[in-house]
């Protein structure tokens, strides 16, 4: 090919191309978007997933984003009743305790469905259970307590446990709890691996929908399932749209492009939001604590500690980051787990906190923080900042990965000064707080927190008679408050921004971010 | 593929036309000429680095300067309170913390100007050597450099920043080296591209037919007829500079707050476009305001290097 | 030709090589602890040691080297702690979105880039204004662009879709292509070639809008400085059409460092993918990487650093090779 052509079918080539685009663009200009009118009356109702879910499988998944598809599509033995944290049968209709607290004996619904047809038994549940030990995941801990499983009859379990363990109950009403998963996943798509390949992209719960499409980066479809055994859901189809902006789903919520935001819609627009959307706010139990690390100056120096204690203005850093949309934490367990506890003494006192920031050994300190997407953490860490540096401190802020901030416990004395974490307990219950925020070995408990005495008042309380764990974990909480080794600041709200149309929030707040989409209605 | 066949007679720098442009054998009568030009291109060259370099020198000084103008320190938290809108006190509002956008943002100009200009003086400085080596020496150091400088721009910016910034702690400063790290080798293979094309051109062809020595023929002929795209490519960098520091940040590896660093500052803002535009748009703008001048000033160094040259 | 073919070939694979180290090194660097991340904050110590030895953690490094390139020559990109597929797999279902973006992207800006060169290189006031408003246009963040665009087009034009690359309620054909356009036309459904075009439309423009300026600004450059040299003038002499003379001699000496340019653009390009695919919920490479990063699940980071690299080195050996094809000097010297 000589030149002059190569350069005449170039030409054309670019021409060719140019045409093409045109060609996109004219019939792109005559056509307009459906997606705003019709969502009002649709059936399907869209959500949008600022990130996607880890894994959809029960035994593996222990995160926040991914809650509302366990728990629609699977169901435990237990559940909350709406608005509280009142435990009420799901899967079991009654159960009972011997007095040694040792023997559960479970009544199974009758007339219960999994996805695959097969009806519940006892049989599923225990094989369930014993899954759950045989994967070894996270959220595995809830059954390690238990001694052994038996199936008297069809529709009755007895599990026995190794020790009395308070909080049994509360654990299989866990959002992260054990859920009950039908013969398809567990016997038929076995595999060598307990069917995980399997429920990587499928479900097989009793629950009110089923995973019919899981396309990570995409979508994730629930579709109502027939054989619920409770009330017709309203929308047939659940769509989970994976929408990593906030912006972008501020937008398709005011155009009906989806149907609601379930958590992360910025806490000041809450006051200026388009007519057709409406905000729900409710308690949860997800809330923001500083961590102080005390394996390095200067706040391995208690006098430090207490300067800093007086220098945070809690009332002031709340309502400046969370424009009402979190409260100034009452103690050192969320509210309503326990029946009273000790109180936070949080008063600032402006001469103690400079005193003490001029007698620090070290005047540099940094505050870490993991970026969240409405920016909240990262607002408290300058506020936080801007206090501190007015008693004479020098802070430096950094945001943090949380893979960094859970390797922290190996190398202590290159962790951050302060840390700002948010956190929820796995269920309405205080050792589910407690183990794993304030335990020498919790998995929260991030910046190595380790009270000898503490750590005994626990193991002591998860086996003690109701009364005497309520006082014990008391007791736990004022120590904790005493050290000053961490400061509770805020209990944060679920809010839920909805299109005007939807209507039967249900929802619970041990369950973050989530509202039962079986209960929701248009109209 | 053979296309060494049609093009062997094409003289360098010439498209095969039929006119009466001399070919190769006219060297004799081109001394004179290459001379001129390359005179011409050196003249032009610093024409053009002194274009550039006095405005951007001045924008410096004002940049410097503009803190003066503000109200309040950037980190100040005004008695105002949060998300005001723009008035006569807080003439672009305040932000989510309750800090006056205004003086932040002259604050941030300055933060990102500096820095920005920073970036793209190590980056031209070294990508510049790299970039000339390989193309004046050519061979096997032109690949080893090439390939090397290939190896930079192969790995994705941000996953760099990142490496970097997680294993030296995040600031300013760390996040700007590690802009300089991934920004040089453009600046390599342009100075290398020029230098390369520069080097078969008629005039240094003849210099180097009359006996004019490697170095010296890189050093005045070469090098600084690279100076006009590497200048322009400068001057267009401040502003491509504040855009990836700001997309950094977008992604939440820029600049940690509280810096009032313009990119930082309007996507954290972001969230607030909807509801309270000042605080995402007014860092922005200024971004755009800056990236402007810094386009303007190329423009105009660029232009003047043209001038010269004809 | 075939030499500089079979140099730059070679060159390729030690650049790749090197991109591995590099991204194997990135990998040993970064303190944070991925086998407490996999298996979550409430497991006991025992099963995260446990799992830092099924993952190799515990190895010294020069034999985790050892084994991270026999993988890679096995094409075994480990599992991803967040998906827990392996990557490979992962990467697989996320690219053809990225390379459908990708390609419409570089010949959008290709396209405009030289159309856009070509005005600006005219000499009048047109040109002028047109330079400062391009000028402008670069000035404003990808992200900021992106948003204004969904704020007009979708949000008050309704005329384009702000999220994903296909309306929620198609079914998306699993093959054969997985690039949407091609497999909406091989399998004759307009409505979903329909959709796929109007969602892709916006990303492609936003994501091309400064490569675009870019390659259009060197392109002009350039130009105006071909349009001086001694044979435009010759040709210019000879009577021959101002256009004819931009279009035949010009065009094609100057588009040397536009190519340059575009190639490297292409670079930006695909760092701006992180950005655009976040904003316009696209679900590609870009997506991914900044799920992973927010996770830090580095096998996950690494394979698409590896993936986008490569993708990139070879992009730029094209550039290399087209450009000593169109420019022969650049072989001789």
């Amino acid at each position: 090919m000589n030149q002059r052509h190569r350069f005449t079918v170039a030409v054309l080539v670019v021409m060719g191309l140019i045409l093409a685009g045109c060609g996109a663009a004219s019939t792109n200009s005559s056509s307009s978007s459906t997606s705003g009118g019709s969502a009002n009356t649709s059936d399907i109702l869209r959500i949008p997933y600022l990130a996607d879910m880890s894994v959809p499988d029960p035994d593996i998944f222990y995160d926040i984003e991914g809650n509302s598809v366990i728990l629609s599509s699977y169901e435990g033995l237990l559940t909350y009743a709406p608005s509280s944290t009142k435990l009420i049968g799901a899967l079991a209709t009654s159960w009972t305790i011997s007095p040694d607290r040792l023997t559960y004996t479970f009544k199974l619904r009758p007339g219960v469905h999994f996805h695959d047809g097969t009806s519940l038994t006892s049989e599923a549940v225990k094989k369930s259970f014993e899954r759950r030990l045989a994967v070894n995941q996270a959220p595995s801990y809830m059954l390690k307590p238990v001694a052994s499983m038996t199936t008297p009859d069809p529709l009755t379990l007895v599990i026995k446990l190794k020790h009395p363990v308070n909080p049994f109950l509360s654990y299989l009403a866990s959002s992260w709890g054990p859920k009950i998963i039908g013969p398809e996943a567990i016997v038929t798509h076995a595999g060598s691996d307990h069917g995980q390949k399997w429920l990587q992209t499928h479900d097989d719960g009793t629950g009110p929908f089923q995973l019919t499409a899981f396309e990570r980066g995409r979508q994730y479809v629930l579709s109502r399932f027939a054989g619920y055994w409770g009330a017709k859901p309203f929308f047939k189809k659940v769509l989970l749209k994976i929408t990593p902006d906030i912006g972008t789903q501020q937008l398709e919520l005011k155009n009906g492009g989806v149907d609601a935001v379930m958590h992360s819609y910025p806490a000041s627009e809450l006051s200026s939001l388009p007519s057709n959307v409406h905000a729900v706010e409710v308690p949860s139990f997800l809330r923001l604590l500083l961590y102080v690390n005390t394996n390095k100056p200067p706040f391995n120096d208690p006098a430090a500690r207490a300067a800093l204690k007086a220098t945070i203005n809690i009332p002031q850093l709340v309502s400046g980051a969370y424009s009402g949309t979190a409260t100034p934490s009452q103690g050192a367990y969320p509210n309503g787990l326990l029946p009273s506890q000790p109180s936070l003494d949080y008063t600032p006192n402006p001469t103690l906190a400079k005193e003490g920031a001029s007698k620090a050994s070290s005047k540099d300190i940094t505050i870490g923080f993991t970026a969240d997407e409405s920016g909240v953490q990262r607002r408290v860490g300058e506020l936080l900042q801007s206090d501190l540096e007015a008693v004479g401190w020098k802070v430096t802020v950094k945001e943090v990965q949380l893979p960094q901030v859970y390797g922290y416990i190996n190398n202590l004395k290159s962790a951050p000064d302060l840390l700002l974490q948010t956190n929820t307990p796995d269920a309405a219950n205080p050792d589910t707080w407690a183990r794993i925020v304030f335990y020498s070995t919790g998995g929260l408990n991030f910046l190595g927190f380790n009270d000898p005495t503490l750590d005994k008042h626990l193991d002591e309380a998860v086996s003690a008679p109701e009364a005497k764990a309520d006082d014990l974990y008391s007791q736990v909480g004022q120590e904790v408050i005493d050290s000053n080794e961490m400061f509770f600041l805020g209990d944060v709200k679920n809010v839920f921004v909805l299109n005007n149309s939807l209507t039967g929030v249900e929802q619970v707040p041990a369950y973050p971010w989530t509202v039962n989409y079986a209960a929701l209605k248009r109209g | 593929m053979s296309l060494a066949a049609d093009r062997t007679v094409v003289p360098a720098g010439i498209v095969a036309t039929d006119g009466p442009e001399p070919l190769v054998q006219s060297a004799p009568v081109r001394p004179r000429l290459w001379r001129r030009r390359a005179l011409a291109a050196g003249a032009a060259g610093r024409d053009g680095v002194l274009g550039a370099l006095i405005p951007i020198g001045v924008m410096t000084l004002i940049v410097i300067a503009a803190p003066l103008l503000a109200s309040h320190s950037a980190a100040t938290i005004t008695s105002a309170g949060a998300l005001r809108p723009p008035s006569f006190s807080h003439l672009f509002g305040t932000d989510d913390i309750g800090r006056d956008v205004f003086s932040r943002v002259l604050y941030g100009i300055r933060e990102s100007w500096l820095g920005a200009v920073g970036v793209i003086f190590v980056g031209a400085a070294f990508g510049g050597l790299i970039g000339s080596l390989a193309g004046a020496v050519g061979g096997f150091l032109d690949t080893v450099l090439m390939r090397l400088t290939d190896l930079f721009l192969a790995l994705p910016a941000p996953v760099l920043a990142i490496a970097v910034i997680a294993s030296i702690g995040p600031s300013l400063f760390h996040t700007l080296l590690a802009l300089s790290i991934v920004w040089w080798p453009w600046y390599a293979r342009i100075v290398r591209g020029e230098v390369r094309a520069l080097a078969s051109r008629p005039h240094a062809e003849a210099a180097r037919l009359a006996g004019v020595s490697r170095p010296r023929l890189v050093l005045r002929h070469l090098i600084p007829g690279a100076l006009a795209p590497v200048i322009v490519t400068m001057s267009l960098d401040v502003g491509n500079l504040i855009l990836a520091l700001s997309s950094l940040s977008f992604i939440g590896l820029g600049a940690p707050p509280p810096a009032p660093e313009l990119g930082a500052m309007s996507s954290q803002g972001l969230e607030y476009l909807f509801g309270h535009w000042w605080v995402p748009i007014a860092p922005a703008a200024a971004v755009a305001l800056l990236a402007l001048v810094a386009n303007l000033i190329g423009d105009h160094a660029n232009r003047r290097l043209d001038q010269r040259m004809t | 030709m075939p030499t500089l073919v079979a140099q730059r070939l070679l060159a390729l694979v030690a650049v790749l090589f090197g991109l591995a180290v590099i991204v194997f090194l990135l990998q040993v660097v970064i303190p944070s602890d991925p086998a407490r991340a996999m298996v979550g904050a409430s497991a006991p110590e025992s099963v995260v040691i446990a799992k830092r030895h099924e993952l190799g953690y515990d190895k010294p490094i020069p034999q985790r080297f050892l084994d991270f390139m026999g993988r890679l020559m096995r094409g075994d990109l480990q599992e991803s702690l967040r998906t827990r597929e392996p990557v490979s797999k992962d990467l697989a279902t996320f690219a053809p979105a990225t390379l459908e973006l990708a390609l419409a992207a570089a010949a959008i800006a290709g396209l405009l880039g030289a159309w856009l060169g070509l005005l600006l290189a005219a000499p009048g006031r047109i040109a002028r204004a047109l330079r400062l408003a391009l000028i402008t246009g670069a000035s404003v963040p990808t992200f900021l662009t992106g948003l204004l665009a969904i704020l007009v087009f979708y949000s008050l034009l309704h005329l384009l879709p702000a999220s994903g690359r296909v309306s929620d309620t198609l079914v998306v054909p699993s093959g054969p292509t997985k690039l949407l356009i091609v497999d909406a036309i091989l399998h004759g459904e307009p409505n979903l070639l329909w959709s796929v075009l109007t969602h892709l439309i916006m990303p492609a423009f936003t994501l091309a809008l400064l490569p675009a300026l870019a390659i259009a600004r060197t392109l002009a450059t350039s130009l105006q400085k071909v349009m001086r040299e001694d044979y435009v003038r010759t040709a210019r002499s000879k009577g021959l059409a101002e256009r004819r003379v931009l279009l035949r001699h010009a065009l094609r000496n100057s588009s040397g460092p536009a190519l340059t340019m575009s190639g490297l653009q292409f670079g930006l390009l695909l760092g701006g993918i992180v950005v655009i695919e976040q904003i316009f919920a696209w679900p590609g490479l870009g997506l991914y990487l900044d799920q992973s990063i927010a996770y830090s699940d580095f096998p996950a980071i690494t394979g698409t650093t590896l993936l986008l690299g490569s993708a990139y080195v070879f992009v730029n050996f094209a550039v290399d090779l087209a450009q000593a094809w169109a420019d022969p000097r650049i072989r001789t010297v």
